[in-house]
């Protein structure tokens, strides 16, 4: 199957997104300077140069929800309201929603334009991986990266999204309910029927997950994706968390899960290769007051697993119908087995141990 | 492994043609990468998983399927024994296929009317059918090396 070229990825493009943005300002704009970033496997993401009359011109970020991406069908509703929410928060460099839609038919996708930051992005650096020298500022900067990286954590989940607009992110979300409701959002995902996975293992651990789902320790905005890979960094500090499109309402524990998982590069002692482990969750709890419960962060270290590994299963699932926007996804999905051992791995070790 | 070779070649040859070729503008280059898409959908028929890899993976389940069924003896509504399968030998992938199925069944079983089983026969049920996965998964982990994330998130 041959994929269609969206107007996304035409140069239909720039007028589409200069008429849009004509419609929401009321008055003549050119798009210039657009510029495609690498690395996301789902979301598309854009550089351009937004021009007005009379204004300086302004530095800005169109991310793209690809039909074919990883996570599709996608919506920028979430990140809109999340990033909505927390304008002018304290402590966190997040860019400004400035405007979004879900309507495909104006470039052939949802998408959300941004303000733009400044800074690099250093990746994981995973074990055994050789490193290329690349990010070795942000190693030497590491203890104030980890400063950063919490107080932004902390100032994501101490937001007061009841009176914001992420109190339409999951509406009838309870603390009883939002962990099993995540659960289902990535069962959803799978190939497989009657909210069941098709792979065994998946079924397996998605049943092991719903058996033992904890009520949450309070109901917070979670950023949903809160890892490196997923913030830049300018001067030696955090200049921009990244990456909102999963945002979803939880327990604070599944963020902090999700930063060490070693299926993002985490190892016993670092996040993502980069960052203390240890002191990323003591200064959390000192931080935001919370009491870490071990087995509470054990319990959504599988959830996380099981999402990395629906991830890789996604891919395969890519591959099988054809529908490969990005070569990268036939080499994710010659990877569940490994994911799904890890995960059986990890269940096993709570089960039996 | 339910995605087929052919299925990761036509997937390569689709991207290396609409999204490498048109930004390479040297000849050799280019004539380097049509002679990889052309081979590509010439080996794409041609291939097929490891048989061996195919035959652990059945192995792994029939053996701890069998026992799951004689631990559930006599429980209500347990999946029955394993019959050998109505399939050719060398129909490895329907094989394998069927006893996935089983094992689905049985993880449907122990987490619905399987609950009601004394405890002891239920631990031992779970633990049989988290081998039988483990073993099944192991079979194509040790066969393909880990993921190079490093060098596709550069730039």
């Amino acid at each position: 199957m041959t994929l269609a070229s969206p107007a996304w990825r035409s140069p239909a493009l720039q007028p589409r997104l200069a008429g849009f943005i004509e419609r929401q300002v009321g008055e003549p704009v050119s798009v210039a300077d657009l510029h495609r970033f690498t690395a996301g496997l789902s979301w598309a993401t854009i550089g351009f140069t937004l021009r007005r009359e009379g204004r300086p011109d302004e530095p800005l970020i169109l991310r793209i929800g690809d039909p074919n991406g990883l996570l599709a069908p996608y919506s920028a509703r979430p990140e809109h309201l999340a990033l909505s929410s927390l304008a002018g928060a304290a402590r966190l460099p997040a860019a400004a929603s400035r405007w979004w839609s879900d309507d495909v038919e104006i470039i052939g996708a949802p998408f959300i334009v941004t303000t733009r930051l400044e800074g690099r992005t250093p990746m994981p650096i995973w074990p055994g991986a050789e490193h290329d020298g690349a990010g070795d500022k942000e190693t030497e900067d590491a203890d104030r990266i980890l400063d950063d990286f919490v107080d932004a954590l902390v100032a994501v989940h101490a937001c007061d999204w009841r009176n914001a607009p992420a109190a339409a992110l999951d509406p009838g979300a309870t603390a009883h309910s939002c962990v099993r409701d995540e659960i289902a959002r990535w069962v959803a995902r799978l190939p497989g029927a009657d909210g069941r996975p098709e792979a065994p293992a998946m079924r397996y651990a998605a049943a092991w997950l719903h058996d033992h789902a904890p009520t949450a320790v309070r109901l917070a905005l979670l950023h949903g994706d809160y890892r490196v890979g997923n913030y830049m960094v300018k001067d030696g500090r955090i200049s921009g968390i990244l990456d909102w499109e999963l945002t979803h309402l939880g327990d604070p524990h599944e963020d902090l899960a999700w930063a060490g998982l070693r299926s993002l590069g985490g190892t016993a002692a670092t996040l993502g290769g980069r960052l203390d482990r240890a002191a990323f969750l003591r200064r959390y709890a000192e931080r935001s007051g919370l009491a870490l419960e071990p087995e509470r962060l054990r319990y959504f270290e599988v959830l996380g697993q099981f999402k990395a590994a629906s991830l890789l299963i996604m891919a395969r699932e890519r591959v099988r119908r054809g529908a490969v926007h990005d070569a990268r996804l036939a080499v994710m999905g010659l990877q569940p087995a490994a994911a799904q051992m890890g995960l059986m791995s990890m269940i096993k070790a709570i089960r039996w141990t | 492994m339910d995605m087929t070779p052919a299925q990761i070649c036509a997937a390569l040859r689709e991207r290396l043609a609409q999204d490498v070729a048109p930004k390479l503008d040297d000849d050799h280059a280019l004539s380097q990468l049509h002679a990889a898409i052309d081979v590509l959908g010439k080996i794409a028929p041609l291939l097929d998983w490891s048989g061996e890899m195919l035959g652990e993976q059945i192995a792994a389940l029939e053996s701890r399927l069998a026992e799951a069924a004689e631990t559930a003896a006599g429980a209500e509504g347990a999946p029955p024994l394993s019959a050998p399968l109505a399939l050719p030998c060398a129909d490895l992938h329907g094989r394998l296929a069927a006893r996935r199925r089983e094992a689905s069944a049985w993880l449907d079983w122990l987490h619905g009317p399987g609950r009601a089983l004394e405890p002891a026969r239920r631990e031992t049920l779970e633990r049989l059918l988290s081998e039988a996965l483990q073993g099944m998964l192991a079979a194509e982990r040790k066969r393909i090396a880990a993921i190079d994330f490093a060098s596709m998130t550069r730039g």
